[in-house]
């Protein structure tokens, strides 16, 4: 049997694929990891079973600074957002086979249309299977606090916007102070998921309680916000206990994190201002159910002394209608022992007359005027005729004078 | 000092057992000249009383 120098059969392999791979072709796959050095890209490809991380196919390749320069030039700033580790792409490359390198793709332009649509598609699924677990709205079902204070803040010191919402927060006009405890995580590329997660599950388990959670960030591509799309961060949210208030930095794209959160902002300095405003709006109730306690006491301050005012009226008013009442019955008291007395006097009046006629009968002077006389026997009045002796002595009164007689 | 000491009551009760007297027939003519004398003057001084008594009253209810 004859052999080949290994040189030989890679030469061989190489000549194959070099005449059945003359043209360039169009292919669809995973960036698994992608490293840069000096201007070009080595990127390691993978295609993984359908519904499942098993890896069935890696290749490596390459983009070479020149065909760098000429996709950069035609896509702009998007190529970085495409060439990122866990990135769909479609990429043209030629089959390229060297005989000490082995087998690798030399990547020639890339079609970002595709890499947008896989995570539209992604995108799809995510929301269909979160409404179909029924994840969607539990969030946003949650209330917030009337007054917010301890702010579970989930971003990357490093960004942009994070700076701007701490800034925005402690320059409020109100002076009002937040507890604010900070989850650095990376909130751009393949770790965006993974270190989400895990600072949610470390906020649920936490001792501290909070008010909401806060995930921030400062403006990024489309691309960018993709990682916000992922079902591990939506469904932690959506099984969360505290409302989540989203400030991922978008003007027109919405991520699914958007979605199932009980509120979603554009901008971290947005989500500093809500804090601000939400805590203003319920310090103005306070202010205005102070006030209106105020006023209500006033008027009911008011209202009694209104009250008081005819109640004295009322005891005045029923002091003289009592005084006029007893004044009545008084004078009827007074008029009745007046005519009482009378009736009393006139009787004794009456008695009166009656003894004086009595007196005036018995008046022996009275008698006497009338023309009868006396008699006396030794200053006797004799009132017996037949006690009478002869020779008695006796004397005859009448009215002004008396004469002395002998009884015969 | 008559007036001060005046007591209509017993002025009554005098008059009433004068009366008494007089009607029983006992009273000696030269007594009864005294009683009817002094039974008049008690008529007098209560009447009077009455009569003061009776303007004090309506001079109460005026």
């Amino acid at each position: 049997m004859e052999s080949y120098s290994l040189f030989h059969l890679n030469e061989y392999i190489r000549r194959v694929l070099a005449l059945n791979f003359r043209e360039p072709l169009w292919i669809e796959a995973e960036i698994m990891q992608v490293n840069e050095s000096r201007g070009t890209h080595y990127l390691e490809l993978i295609e993984k079973e359908k519904n499942s991380d098993k890896v069935i196919a890696q290749a490596s390749a390459v983009i070479w600074y020149r065909n760098h320069s000429f996709i950069k030039k035609k896509l702009g700033d998007v190529i970085s957002d495409i060439l990122r580790d866990g990135s769909q792409v479609k990429v043209k490359c030629q089959v390229d086979f060297h005989e000490r390198y082995g087998y690798k793709l030399v990547i020639e332009d890339i079609d970002p249309s595709y890499t947008y649509g896989q995570l539209e598609l992604k995108r799809q699924e995510v929301l269909r299977r979160l409404e179909k677990e029924g994840l969607m709205e539990l969030n946003k079902g949650l209330a917030i606090p009337d007054v917010i204070q301890r702010v579970a803040l989930i971003s990357s010191q490093r960004a942009a916007g994070y700076q701007d919402f701490r800034e925005q927060l402690a320059q409020n006009p109100y002076g009002y102070r937040y507890m604010i405890d900070v989850h650095d995580v990376a909130v751009q590329g393949v770790h965006v998921e993974r270190d989400t997660v895990q600072a949610i599950e470390h906020i649920t388990s936490a001792e501290q309680s909070y008010d909401i959670v806060a995930i921030v960030r400062g403006g990024g591509s489309k691309l960018d916000l993709s990682g916000y799309d992922s079902y591990e961060i939506s469904k932690c949210i959506a099984l969360c206990d505290i409302p989540f208030v989203i400030g991922i930095g978008h003007d027109i794209d919405i991520s699914v994190v958007d979605q199932v959160s009980s509120l979603s902002l554009k901008t971290p300095t947005a989500v500093a201002d809500f804090l601000v405003e939400h805590n203003a709006q319920f310090e103005g109730i306070v202010r205005e159910i102070g006030k209106n306690i105020g006023i209500h006491g006033i008027n009911q301050i008011h209202e009694l002394r209104h009250s008081l005012l005819h109640l004295a009226g009322s005891v005045n008013s029923a002091a003289r209608s009592t005084l006029q009442q007893q004044t009545y019955v008084l004078d009827n008291l007074r008029t009745s022992l007046a005519n009482e007395s009378l009736i009393q006097l006139n009787k004794h009046q009456a008695l009166l007359e009656k003894y004086g006629v009595i007196l005036d009968q018995v008046d022996p002077e009275r008698v006497l005027q009338r023309g009868y006389t006396y008699l006396t026997r030794d200053g006797i009045q004799i009132s017996d005729l037949s006690a009478l002796m002869t020779d008695d002595e006796i004397r005859i009164h009448s009215t002004d004078n008396s004469v002395d007689a002998q009884i015969l | 000092m008559a007036k001060q000491s005046f007591s209509y009551q017993k002025s009554i009760e005098e008059l009433q057992k004068i009366l008494e007297e007089i009607e029983s027939g006992e009273v000696r003519i030269d007594d009864l000249a005294k009683k009817v004398k002094r039974g008049k003057e008690l008529v007098a001084l209560c009447q009077d009383k009455l009569r003061t008594t009776e303007e004090d009253i309506r001079e109460m209810l005026a």
